[in-house]
């Protein structure tokens, strides 16, 4: 009998991929904690919001923070090099985490989404989120003057 | 799309009804903003939960927030939350319940609106970005004992110094005596000369409501104004030292005990008011008095020291006051403190007898008023006077002052009061320790230079106080 530390669950994507991940590993997932301990874990564990792009993300992400060997700064580094992804599947891996109520991953993948619209003009927010603007040229005009004091 | 429109009609339930009161009002009319989302299309964050999107925002901070309002209307919408915009103010150095209370009780400057603004009416984007714009204070709270000084951007006071000490009695009103005593503070603050708005407490003196006092008042005030106009300080607030104790309390009405440093003041406050014609109590027993007289038990009971400013110390580390002074006789009360340059001294029923006086003023030889006399006498006059509906506002008294930082001080004196008191009039009763400790008036001076109204409605400029001075003269 395999103690429940050593326990490995299968996670299904979306898309029908199958991901074998250690119990213990899988469980910084909160919905996946309490679909273990609702006893929903006898076979493969479907995430239906989930494809296997981020899926496969998401375990390289847990499994790095399950480990309890790498140090704060080798966590720092790594998140460094993680985060650089194309917005959008930053976008999608903030959704995914949240679906699977993932804080830390959460928390990760939000301070990447700030840092990079940080730097981006009013202009270049609605390129990158393809939002159109509705403002008339007055109305956007008077928005700005309230708020003139973010704009200095 | 759907997830969009589902989070923002949830997150806009839980709000209270909108108020389409003029068009500067953010809470624009619920269906209206629908429509605007309904219509346009708001790409990639459809997908985004709306909380998430805030979660961002608060990464973001409020600069950066604020500009993406300009991205297009449902944005415009969602920055404008009242609860972000809490969130940005409460990550300032005052807590956010004291800027809370501030902005929703005191931004009309004197006299207070009567009813408190409620939260939902206002919008604390644009609060912040007003609070933004207040530029620093200084912020001088000098008594006749110590003045606290600092600017109004900063957690504490940055200085401050023993006024009895170097200025005598600087509440004496003359312009020059308290000239002299600002610009030491000035050089003290490593200031060539006052650049920015001056918020100073109006320490308390002639507390009657004859004419006399009244104008003895009025003389001071001007005093301080003119002192500081004179030294081209462009703005200058004056507020007494007792209100802004109570504002530090997030009060508007109550009654203030502070324990100065020649003596005790108790002043009922009815929004922010002193109450004068009510009757303002005095004790002559203050910290000197306390330090006098732990200075005698120490003699008496031949514990060794070199200086009263060990003594000082000692009160202000080893004193406390009992809740039951008898029992408390009896105890072991042995404690030790190390004084600088002096070693370890130790104390024991020195340590509740000091504080006691304020209790039983006779075990000090004094024939003054106990504290919870003077106290109740003034509830007394209070609910005489009938001044409002409420007959709840005198109730919350309000500690304010270094010594009133006795551990114990506040239990013992609502225990006082309650057993002083018919059940009729102690029903209620609160005493609220000094807020912020010795520094209660320092802080509620912080508190209102920080207001989004502070230099509209609380300042005087120089050229007011000029035009205002001429006009008296002409008389």
């Amino acid at each position: 009998m395999s103690s429940p530390e050593e326990k490995t669950l299968i996670l299904k994507s979306s898309d029908n991929e199958e991901f074998l991940v250690k119990e213990s590993v899988a469980v910084q997932c909160i919905t996946i904690k309490n679909l273990v301990e609702d006893g929903c874990d006898l076979d493969a564990i479907p995430l239906l919001n989930v494809d296997s792009k981020n899926l496969a993300w998401i375990i390289e992400f847990m499994e790095k923070y399950a480990d309890s060997t790498s140090t704060d700064a080798e966590k720092k580094d790594f998140d460094t090099e993680f985060v650089k992804k194309p917005f959008n599947d930053v976008l999608g891996l903030i959704l995914a985490a949240n679906y699977l109520n993932f804080p830390a991953l959460m928390d990760v993948m939000c301070d990447a989404c700030a840092n990079e619209m940080k730097l981006w003009s009013v202009e270049q927010v609605r390129e990158k989120f393809h939002i159109q603007n509705d403002y008339t040229e007055e109305e956007e005009k008077a928005v700005r003057a309230e708020n003139f004091w973010a704009f200095e | 799309m759907a997830t969009l429109l589902r989070k923002v009609f949830g997150s806009v339930s839980h709000r209270p009804g909108s108020s389409s009161r003029s068009n500067s009002n953010p809470q624009i009319d619920r269906f209206q903003q629908m429509m605007y989302i309904q219509i346009s299309s708001v790409g990639e964050f459809d997908r985004i939960p709306i909380d998430i999107f805030i979660q961002i925002l608060k990464i973001l901070g409020p600069k950066e927030s604020a500009k993406l309002r300009a991205v297009c209307k449902s944005w415009k919408y969602i920055v404008s939350d009242n609860e972000l915009w809490m969130y940005f103010l409460q990550n300032q150095e005052q807590p956010g319940d004291s800027i809370l209370f501030a902005e929703t009780h005191l931004r009309s400057g004197f006299p207070l609106q009567v009813f408190p603004t409620q939260a939902p009416d206002l919008s604390f984007m644009h609060i912040y970005g007003q609070r933004v714009q207040v530029p620093g204070a200084i912020i001088i709270d000098g008594g006749s004992g110590y003045c606290k000084y600092g600017w109004s951007k900063y957690s504490a006071p940055s200085g401050r110094s023993a006024t009895f000490l170097e200025f005598g009695n600087i509440e004496s009103p003359m312009s020059s005596r308290l000239r002299h005593f600002f610009s030491i503070i000035c050089s003290r603050m490593q200031l060539k000369t006052f650049t920015q708005p001056i918020i100073v407490s109006i320490p308390l003196r002639h507390y009657d409501d004859t004419e006399f006092a009244k104008g003895s008042r009025r003389q001071l005030k001007e005093a301080i104004y003119s002192a500081l106009f004179d030294m081209n300080v462009p703005a200058v607030c004056a507020i007494n030292q007792a209100t802004l104790a109570l504002f530090a309390a997030r009060h508007t009405s109550g009654i203030v005990v502070n324990i100065g440093f020649h003596q005790t003041s108790i002043v009922p406050i009815l929004n922010g008011k002193i109450m004068h014609k009510v009757g303002v109590e005095a004790i002559g027993i203050g910290a000197l008095k306390l330090t006098g007289f732990l200075k005698e038990q120490m003699q008496q009971n031949n514990v060794n020291f070199e200086s009263l400013y060990t003594v000082r110390t000692l009160k202000e580390n080893l004193c406390y006051v009992a809740l039951d002074y008898k029992a408390e006789l009896s105890k072991d009360t042995r404690a030790s403190f190390r004084v600088p340059s002096e070693g370890w001294i130790t104390l024991s029923k020195e340590r509740f007898q000091t504080g006691e006086i304020l209790f039983q003023p006779r075990i000090a030889g004094m024939q003054a008023m106990a504290l919870q006399q003077a106290v109740a006498l003034c509830m007394d006059h209070c609910q005489d006077a009938e001044l409002t509906g409420d007959n709840n506002w005198y109730k919350t008294v309000i500690l304010a002052g270094g010594s009133a930082c006795l551990p114990g001080l506040s239990e013992r004196l609502e225990k006082e009061l309650r057993g002083y008191l018919p059940t009729s009039m102690s029903s209620g009763i609160r005493v609220i320790p000094p807020p912020y400790g010795v520094d209660s008036a320092w802080f509620g001076a912080k508190l209102v230079s920080n207001l989004s109204t502070f230099t509209g409605s609380w300042c005087v400029t120089k050229k007011q106080f000029r035009h205002w001075s001429r006009r008296k003269q002409m008389w």
